[in-house]
């Protein structure tokens, strides 16, 4: 079957392939599509343009600490391109950042893993927005970078989650779900074509 | 002969036949007697929008009580969460975000909710059920960001509005007595008994949760009793918002040792119980047995309560 094309205009969740997927945009405009889906179920291409803020991804409902793979075929005015989720109990919001920056708060360490490394920030969110309704939460936010488009790339979980374990003095809870997605925001303009999977 | 009417007033019964009028005039006093007795005693047993909850132990498999030796004496608790209306009748004010009579009441913090527990007591002529000590510091109050800490104790023998303990809300929501083990509040299909992230807006998301989504979706509070009530005819216990509980909010220590009553939970803490989950959230929040703290001085447009009272 090939690949099905679903364009969405603004705000739209779905499931795609057995994916769950989700884009947001304010200002400017954006559409999501799954043009390789067909072969690749992961996969998802976002444009976007002159957005005041622009999310989107696909991934799982339910995360793990299994290792994630990802191509990125092509990317660009992005802010940043990570893998993304939460858990409960404790609440926590986590980035592994893989292009752009998701540099917040304060230092911790660094920990590598699948031959680079990232330095692991800590952030506060007080009394903000979460998937379980207004909450003080921490996020953690393990920052390398410095990825590449066309080849396929790995993610492991668990060596990011043992350091947050270890060192982020706040647990890791059950998980909740867990994305690839991209970011871009400030007037910007732009697109990413890539494909998630587990390993 | 004489014979006896529901209301136990003698009735003489004359031999001889009477005019019809006469019997018309007769019977209507006496059912309307029989009508004022049967008034007044369903409204002493029945108060507005409270439902008795009949004690015992946690029927539910899916509670974190069940099994654990927990017996609870039975109470009234609030066939809705406090509406704005109600919260206006009592405090004169209303800080909720979104606005309406119906609506659930928030932007409430814990100690609003106990002051406000007091004053309805008192408006209505119960003893109030907390001592609320403003100028005590509580020395069990762990937050370090809590500039108000009142120290709020109970007072002995009162039968005042007050909140649920967190043992009491997820035996309630569970449907106590007559629980038939629903995952949620109601039901098992989320959609049929709580407001949540996904359909408490324009229209009905899927995907998962995203803040920016869910603004944009206009997600909000939904008028009390819009969905499916549970086994004993309590409605938004899952969803709408969440409801605080008296507790403060630690691990729950329900290893069997004696059969406990009336539990209450950590002595001590930094967070407060709630319970139920909300519009803003995930549908896990709406399981009853989930459970979470929130900070007692804050406030948030999905944070709530609803009532207990005793007897």
């Amino acid at each position: 079957m090939a690949g099905c094309v679903t364009m969405v205009a603004n705000a739209g969740t779905g499931t795609d392939h057995g994916y769950f997927w989700s884009l947001y945009v304010s200002g400017g405009s954006a559409s999501i599509s799954f043009p390789s889906a067909g072969t690749y179920a992961g996969n998802y291409a976002i444009t976007w343009n002159n957005v005041n803020d622009v999310v989107g991804g696909k991934g799982w409902s339910t995360g793990s600490s299994h290792s994630i793979g990802y191509n990125c075929g092509s990317i660009s005015g992005e802010n940043n391109f990570s893998i993304y989720g939460w858990t409960t109990s404790p609440l926590i919001e986590y980035y592994v950042c893989e292009m752009g920056s998701v540099a917040s708060g304060s230092a911790v360490d660094t920990v590598s893993s699948d031959g680079h490394t990232y330095t692991f920030y800590k952030h506060q969110q007080v009394n903000q927005p979460s998937i379980q309704g207004t909450a003080t939460f921490w996020q953690y936010l393990d920052q390398w970078g410095g990825s590449s488009t066309g080849s396929n790339h790995t993610v492991t979980m668990a060596n990011h989650i043992n350091n947050w374990k270890s060192r982020g003095g706040q647990g890791f809870g059950a998980f909740n779900y867990q994305i690839l997605g991209t970011e871009a925001y400030g007037g910007r303009s732009g697109s990413v074509n890539a494909t998630v999977w587990g390993e | 002969m004489t014979g006896r009417s529901l209301t136990g007033a003698a009735c003489f019964y004359p031999r001889s036949i009477m005019h019809p009028a006469t019997v018309s005039k007769r019977l209507f006093t006496v059912l309307f007697l029989i009508a004022c007795t049967v008034a007044a005693s369903v409204s002493a047993k029945e108060p507005d929008n409270l439902v008795f909850v009949e004690g015992g132990t946690f029927k539910n498999t899916n509670s974190n009580f069940y099994g654990k030796g927990i017996i609870l004496s039975g109470f009234y608790i609030g066939k809705y969460e406090v509406t704005q209306k109600e919260w206006i009748e009592v405090m004169g004010s209303n800080p909720s975000k979104f606005k309406g009579d119906n609506l659930p009441v928030e932007m409430v913090n814990w100690y609003d909710c106990v002051e406000y527990c007091n004053g309805r007591s008192i408006k209505e002529g119960f003893k109030p059920y907390y001592h609320i000590d403003e100028n005590k510091k509580d020395p069990n109050n762990e937050n370090t960001g809590d500039d108000i800490k009142w120290t709020v104790t109970i007072n002995a023998g009162a039968n005042g509005y007050r909140l649920p303990t967190e043992a009491e809300w997820e035996y309630a929501a569970g449907g106590g007595q007559m629980s038939k083990g629903y995952t949620y509040s109601g039901g098992n299909a989320v959609d049929e008994v709580a407001w949540y992230w996904k359909n408490s807006g324009d229209k009905n998301l899927t995907g998962f949760w995203s803040w920016p989504v869910v603004q944009k979706n206009n997600d909000k509070t939904k008028p009390v009793g819009g969905k499916q009530p549970n086994e004993l005819g309590l409605y938004d216990m899952s969803g709408n918002v969440r409801e605080f509980c008296w507790d403060w909010y630690g691990d729950l220590d329900l290893t069997w040792r004696v059969v406990q009553t009336d539990l209450q939970g950590s002595s001590s803490g930094s967070l407060r119980v709630w319970k139920g989950g909300g519009w803003m959230g995930g549908d896990f929040c709406c399981e009853p047995s989930f459970r979470a703290g929130y900070e007692p001085y804050n406030q948030a447009p999905d944070q709530g309560f609803r009532v207990c009272r005793g007897r």
